[in-house]
This record gives structure tokens, C-alpha cells and sequence, in this order.
């Protein structure tokens, strides 16, 4: 191969621009101002975020304080008002919690079933579910909670389902499976020794086989 | 070609090209640069994210100062140290991923956020109220930046949104409380009678057979404990240092090279009169002036009345000429040795400066003082020599690790080379001993496989404060069982003590069945002579009662109707047969109910929360560098 010299290397870049030119332009135009747009929409939605974030941060403080009527108003809002936000399914696991206070366990199971429908991630649902199942078992709805706790796929939070499935089948009087239930939490080498303390407990009031 | 095109290019199509390629390192190379990051100066890496040192060791030193506080006289740096670092690292990696998890939600945290939790620190404030320099001030003394505490401090918080959202908003129902309390708070009407294994163990006599059986059959408790000592060559900068010269000229050259240690700088505080050379004055005239003047000094006219009414130099002519306090450095080099050898009130002679001719009239004298080099001569000789023994040291330590690994069968080589002599340890165990043994990482080398197995020199072991060994074995004494003369007394006492249990456990089986027939248990319990416990309502915190009794008496299963009884050992060897005749549920207060609520709520907020940690390490990517801490 020949090797060309600089004058006519210069002259093939003349070339490629003549043909390419218009459409590199175009490209660059475009990029810069999807760079641009890119950068107001990113700044707008860093703004919104760090309101709701601000908000959130209110509710939580409101929530720990006691001051229910508060908290629940500004949390309805915030949902009613940014449903997208990630922030939104512990705001309505945080209603919930107060939902369940004043004993409105209607309305708790409906922010739990909103939080666990929306869940952006398989954590959250899970502790929307497992809370959820609760708030069925204490409205005596025990099928349907059992149902709920009998999920296919519990990960980490096996001993969990297991506690819960133990205090079901206790409800429904079916000693030998809430014996299991237990068992298997307890086995659970993740449970906290809080838990297993209450487990025990629950345990040992089944009576029957315990040496 | 970059090149190339710039020297050529005429026209606006090169230019334009070059523009594009400027252009897309500007959009795109500036992040490589941001992130590129050397995973020398990191802990960890969750998911492709750096965690740096630093930020570990903020949290080893929270960690550390946690178990300081916890054991108190007893903490142990050396025993604590692997498991802190261990926790300081989990905790730095859990603290990654909460961030990442928050950021994947879209939280935030905003500048006015940071800014509140920064003013409600205590540290940071004054008079209650946040003060900006004592915060930079705080922060620095840490050691660190305000932008990286800052930084910290952000994800800190963004943290504490997922762990108060998820773990702050759970709830226990009322049925859930009422189970809990009726539980928790039921009563139980108990009956016991605790059988002693000491009842037992005094009236019980062996004959050797079994003395030689049950030595036999638990060899492991009777077995002298694995010892081994080590040789070892140390080499320490303080026993370099003894071997090390210093000359005179290089401890004078240290003396003035570490003089602000010793002396005050000097001071002086001078008047002068300046007669300026410029376009006006030449040199004679300046001169001429400047001579008349210091004759009308001498004559007895005020310094200071001069100097305000002559001198040329505009800053310090009002003032009568005063310069104030300077040190050396300050003044032009001309001016500052005749400032310096002046005695104070003197007055000296014209002095030339690139400004023209000055009077100098020195005022006072501070400073100075301080110890002179014969008074700090020995420190400074300790001093140098152990520099210089530092430096010989670091030389040394690398050809010793080298020449103990390349001949890894003895010492003698690398003791010859070095100059240094064997020295030997007495024998000791997993647990340490005198000198060097008692050092922990000394102790794992001496029973490790290359060292007690291979027979082999051990790496190098830095000791601390300059100083390091390599140990090899000397003598290895494994673990041997000892004669049964020897340990027979022992052999006998927990002969004793099994036997013993054993015989309580009987008795107390036999005596379960006998309540469980329908005998009265405290005939019973009085002919065999034990102390029957006539029945009383007991609860799960009651306090009069043996705890372990209390916690078996709550586990025992109650039937419906007849009392239920049921025997257990004990951890003491003593057997202890309950009965329980009656359960009834406990009342409790509302207070006690809502603290049985809170505590529900957190035990169901933790744990879930705790899962959703967990689920988070078991889906990330994390690389651990423990080879950094």
C-alpha cells in the first residue's frame, strides 16, 4: 500500500465531509440539545424528589410523635398526589401502621394491598404482604390471610411467613401445623432472639409434644 | 493525526473535526476521570460502587470505641481487633447498600434536609445555636473534610429513610397484644420438689475398674496441653540504634535544624530613619544626609522626633519610626544583621539598603530564650540515632523476610547475615506465653502447619514499634494423656459428679411416675427426704424463684383438666420434678398494654427489616478487600 501524504489525506477528510457533513451537524445539534433538555427535565425531577423527600420526612416525624390526624392527612395527600413516587409505598405502609392504631383495619388493608400492588421491588412487597396477612388474621379472615402467608417464593423472609402461618393455623385451632409453623421459625437461624423468645412462648402454650 | 490536522488545517472543515473530537472527550471522558477510582484506597465494592477506606474506619473507630465502652478494663485490642474489623466492614457494606436501594427508589435528600441535621448537632453548636467554624473546626480535628463528612452524612441519611420506613411503620394488631399479654402475663400455680446430685454424690464409692473405665473413656479432658517454643531472630530499631555512631557536626547540624523545638525564635523591636536614593537624591547625598543626622542623635536629640520629621520611609514615619516586633527573614538581609547585633538603646551607623540609607536605633529584645545544644545534646543523640536506626531497619526488614523465606530450613543464615543472634522461647500454648509469645499473631505463626508441621521459618511478624521476628520451631510437645496417678483425684470428682446427676435423674423419673399414678407427692417427696414446695401462683417474672425452675414451669404443656407433671435436669446436675395444678390468664394495665404494643411493633419492624437487608447482600455483588484495612 501505498502510504498517501498529508496533503492528500487532508483532501479524503474533505471529502467524507462533503457527503457526511450535514448529518454530523445534524447528530451534534441533536445531541447538545437532548443534552440540554436532558439536564432541565434531570434538575426538575432532583427538585421534586427532594420535596417529597422533605415531606416524608415530615410524615415519618409526625408518625413517631403521635400526631395521627396530621400524619394521616398529609400522607393521604402525598399519595393521592404522587402515586409514582418511590417514596409512596412506605407512606402508605406508614398509614397503615396508623390505620391499625385507631383500629380502622379496613383502611389498613387497603393502603397494605396499594403498597404491596405497587411495591417497586420484591423487599417492600414482601413486607407489605406480610403485614397485610396480620391485618386479615386480626379481622378474623383467616383463609384468606393463610393465603397470603402461603406465598411460593419467601427468600429471606421465610421465618417471617413461618411466625405468621404458626399464629394462623393457632386461630384456626390446628395445633399440630402451628406447632410446625413455629418449629420452623425457631429453627431459622435469621430470627432475631426477640422473636424467638415470643415464638417459645407460643410455643410452649400449644402444649402437647414438648419434653 | 490530531496533530497533524491542527498544524494543516486552514478552513473551517478541520476545525470543525477537531471541534467534534474536543468535544466528545469534554462530554464523555470527564466521567471516566470522576470514577476511575484505584481499588488500593477502598474497603469493598457493592455492585460496581466504591466504598472507600476512609469511610471504614470511620466506622472502626465507632465500633471500637463501642466494645472500649462495653468491656471496659477488659477490652483487648489484640483479641477484639480481627471481629471489629470484620463488623466495621459489614456495617460500611450494609450502609452501601441501604444508599444504593434509596437511590434505586428515587429518594433523595435534599441541601436544606443536610443543612437541618447538621444544626441539630450538639458538637456543632454554641450557645445552642449552630456555629459554622466550630463545625469546620470539628470536622478537621476528625481528620476529615466538611465536603466528605458531608458527603457521609448524606447517605447516612438516605439510609435512615429505607430503616424508618420500613422497620418505623409496622404496627401490632390488638389480637396479636391480647395473645402476647394473655401469654406473657398468665400465672401458673406450681408445686416443685428440687432433688440434689450432692444428696448422692457424698454416700457414692468407685472401685478402680471404674476410676480406669471412665479415664479411659473421656482421655480428651485428661490430656496435658499442646506446647511448643520457638527460635527466633528479632530485629528492633532500638537494638539497631545502640549500635549506631553520630557525629558531633551531624548532632549541631540536627540542633539547628530542629531549633524552633528548643528556642523561641528572637524578636527584635527597632526604630529607623530611611533617606531615600531616587531621581533627587543620589548616593553622597543620601549619605551626607543621613551623617548629619546621626550627629544631631548623637548630640542628644530624640530618635523618634527625627525619624518623624526625615525619615522617608511613609509607614512607620509617623510613628517615630517604629518598626515593631520582627523576627529574622522579614527585613532586607543589610538591615536585619545590623537590627540583630545592635544593643538595645544603641544607635547605629548608616546602613545601605536597595531603598537608600537607613539610622537603626534598637528598642527591645524578646525571645531567644530556650535550651542550648549541650543541654539537649544527649536527647538530640537518641533522637538521631534512632532515625538512623529506622532507616537501617526498613533495609534490614526486607532482606530479612527475603533470606528467612529463600532458606526457609534455618535461621543461621539470616542471623549470620544480618548480625543478629538466635534467641529461644520456653514452650507455651495456644494460649501464649512470656516474651514474644504473648503476642497474638507470634502465637498463630508457632501453630500454624508451615511453622509446627513443615518445620519451616515463618514469614515475618511485625511486632509493632519497629519491631519484627521469624520464629521456626525449636521444640513441639503434642497433647499427651497424662498417667492416672497423676490426675485420679480429678478423674474421681467428675466420676463423682456424673454418677451423681445420673442418680438424681433416676430418682426423679421414678418419683414423676409415682405423682403421675396418683400418689400424694409430698408423702413422697418426705420419705425420700426431699424438700416438697407446697403449691403457690407464680408468674413469669417472678422473682423468688430459681430462674431455670420458673422458665420449665412456663414450658410445661397444660392439659385441659388434671395437673400436669413433668421432671428436668438442671444445669447444676440437680433434677427438679414440677407440678402445675392450675393456669390462669393474666390481667394486665392498659400502660403494660401499650408497652407490650410498641415492643411488638419493633420486634415486627426489625425483622422484616433485617430481611430486606439481608435480601439486599444476598442480590448484590459485593468484593470484599480485607487486605486494605
Amino acid at each position: 500500500m501505498v502510504a498517501k501524504t498529508e496533503q492528500e489525506q487532508l483532501e479524503d477528510i474533505k471529502h467524507w465531509w462533503e457527503k457526511n457533513g450535514k448529518f454530523v451537524l445534524v447528530v451534534i445539534v441533536l445531541a447538545f440539545s437532548g443534552a440540554i433538555g436532558g439536564k432541565v427535565w434531570r434538575d426538575y425531577q432532583a427538585a421534586t424528589e427532594e420535596r417529597l423527600s422533605v415531606e416524608y420526612e415530615t410524615l415519618l416525624q409526625q408518625v413517631q410523635n403521635g400526631e395521627a390526624d396530621q400524619a394521616l392527612q398529609l400522607g393521604s395527600r402525598f399519595i393521592e398526589q404522587n402515586s409514582d413516587s418511590g417514596y409512596a409505598v412506605l407512606v402508605a405502609l406508614a398509614l397503615a401502621k396508623l390505620e391499625v392504631e385507631r383500629e380502622q383495619l379496613d383502611n389498613a388493608r387497603l393502603r397494605l394491598q396499594w403498597a404491596l400492588d405497587q411495591a417497586p421491588d420484591d423487599t417492600l412487597a414482601h413486607v407489605a404482604r406480610l403485614r397485610l396477612a396480620r391485618v386479615l388474621m386480626a379481622q378474623d379472615q383467616l383463609d384468606q390471610a393463610l393465603g397470603l402467608a402461603s406465598v411460593a417464593e419467601t427468600g429471606e423472609f421465610a421465618h417471617n411467613y413461618a411466625a405468621i402461618k404458626g399464629d394462623i393455623y393457632q386461630r384456626k385451632g390446628d395445633t399440630a401445623l402451628a406447632r410446625t409453623a413455629y418449629q420452623a421459625a425457631l429453627e431459622d437461624g435469621d430470627t432475631s432472639p426477640q422473636l424467638r423468645n415470643l415464638l417459645q412462648m407460643k410455643l410452649d402454650a400449644l402444649g402437647g409434644a414438648n419434653d | 493525526m490530531l496533530q497533524v490536522i491542527r498544524e494543516r488545517a486552514q478552513g473551517l472543515i478541520a476545525w470543525l473535526i477537531i471541534g467534534a473530537i474536543v468535544l466528545s472527550f469534554a462530554l464523555w471522558g470527564i466521567n471516566d476521570y470522576l470514577t476511575d477510582d484505584d481499588s488500593g484506597f477502598n474497603a469493598a465494592t457493592v455492585n460496581g460502587i466504591d466504598v472507600s477506606l476512609y469511610e471504614y474506619q470511620v466506622a472502626y473507630q465507632n465500633e471500637r470505641a463501642r466494645l472500649q465502652q462495653m468491656f471496659g478494663d477488659r477490652f483487648d485490642s489484640d483479641l477484639f481487633d480481627d471481629q471489629i474489623k470484620k463488623t466495621a466492614l459489614e456495617r460500611v457494606i450494609d450502609n452501601e447498600l441501604l444508599t444504593q436501594f434509596a437511590s434505586e427508589l428515587g429518594f433523595r435528600i435534599s441541601d436544606a434536609q443536610l443543612a437541618g441535621r447538621l444544626h441539630g448537632i450538639e458538637a456543632f453548636q454554641q450557645d445552642g445555636r449552630f456555629s459554622r467554624a466550630l463545625y469546620e473546626q470539628q470536622v478537621q480535628a476528625s481528620g476529615e473534610t466538611t465536603a466528605g463528612f458531608e458527603y457521609r452524612m448524606r447517605r447516612a441519611l438516605l439510609a435512615d429513610q429505607v430503616i424508618l420506613g420500613v422497620a418505623g411503620t409496622d404496627f401490632a394488631t390488638s389480637p396479636e397484644v391480647d395473645e402476647v399479654a394473655r401469654l406473657s402475663k398468665q400465672q401458673r400455680e406450681l408445686a416443685y420438689v428440687r432433688i440434689e446430685q450432692a444428696k448422692f454424690a457424698a454416700e457414692l464409692q468407685f472401685d478402680d475398674a471404674e476410676i480406669e473405665q471412665f479415664y479411659r473413656e473421656n482421655s480428651d479432658r485428661f490430656k496435658t496441653e499442646e506446647q511448643v517454643s520457638l527460635q527466633y531472630v528479632e530485629l528492633s530499631v532500638d537494638e539497631l540504634a545502640k549500635g549506631i555512631e553520630v557525629t558531633e557536626d551531624e548532632l549541631r547540624e540536627y540542633y539547628e535544624e530542629q531549633k524552633d523545638r528548643f528556642v523561641t525564635p528572637e524578636e527584635r523591636r527597632a526604630r529607623h530613619i530611611l533617606i531615600q536614593i531616587d531621581d533627587d537624591t543620589d548616593a553622597d547625598a543620601a549619605r551626607k544626609r543621613i551623617e548629619e543626622l546621626r550627629q544631631r542623635i548623637e548630640q542628644g536629640e530624640d530618635f523618634a522626633e527625627l525619624a518623624k520629621q526625615y525619615s522617608e520611609d511613609p509607614g512607620s514615619a509617623t510613628e517615630g519610626g517604629d518598626l515593631g516586633f520582627f523576627g529574622r527573614g522579614i527585613m532586607d538581609p543589610e538591615f536585619e544583621d545590623v537590627a540583630f547585633a545592635l544593643e538595645v538603646g544603641e544607635v547605629s551607623q548608616p546602613v545601605r539598603t536597595q531603598f537608600g540609607y537607613h539610622l537603626i536605633k534598637l528598642e527591645a529584645v524578646r525571645g531567644g530564650e530556650g535550651k542550648s545544644f549541650a543541654e539537649v545534646r544527649e536527647q538530640l543523640a537518641s533522637e538521631l540515632k534512632r532515625k538512623k536506626a529506622e532507616r537501617v531497619y526498613f533495609d534490614k526488614v526486607e532482606q530479612l523476610a527475603n533470606l528467612a523465606y529463600e532458606i526457609p530450613d534455618s535461621l543461621e543464615p539470616v542471623a549470620e547475615e544480618l548480625g543478629l543472634s538466635i534467641e529461644t522461647t520456653p514452650l507455651f500454648g495456644r494460649s501464649g506465653g512470656p516474651g514474644i509469645a504473648a503476642n497474638r499473631k507470634v502465637v498463630d505463626a508457632a501453630f500454624s502447619d508451615d511453622v509446627l508441621i513443615e518445620g519451616l521459618n515463618s514469614e515475618l511478624i511485625e511486632l509493632g514499634r519497629g519491631r519484627s521476628v521469624v520464629v521456626r520451631k525449636l521444640s513441639h510437645q503434642p497433647a499427651a494423656l497424662k498417667p492416672l496417678d497423676e490426675v485420679r483425684e480429678q478423674v474421681v470428682t467428675l466420676l463423682r459428679q456424673q454418677k451423681a446427676r445420673q442418680r438424681a435423674e433416676q430418682a426423679g423419673k421414678a418419683l414423676v411416675e409415682d405423682i403421675r399414678q396418683g400418689k400424694d407427692p409430698e408423702q413422697l417427696a418426705k420419705q425420700a427426704g426431699y424438700q416438697w414446695q407446697a403449691p403457690r401462683w407464680v408468674s413469669r417474672d417472678s422473682r423468688d424463684l430459681d430462674a431455670e425452675i420458673l422458665r420449665r414451669a412456663f414450658s410445661i404443656p397444660v392439659p385441659e383438666q388434671a395437673p400436669a407433671v413433668a421432671g428436668a435436669s438442671l444445669g447444676n446436675g440437680d433434677f427438679v420434678v414440677l407440678r402445675v395444678s392450675a393456669v390462669r390468664d393474666g390481667e394486665i394495665s392498659d400502660d403494660e398494654r401499650q408497652s407490650i404494643a410498641r415492643n411488638l411493633a419493633s420486634i415486627h419492624g426489625l425483622e422484616s427489616f433485617s430481611a430486606l437487608l439481608k435480601t439486599l447482600r444476598e442480590r448484590a455483588e459485593i468484593q470484599r478487600y480485607p487486605g486494605n484495612l
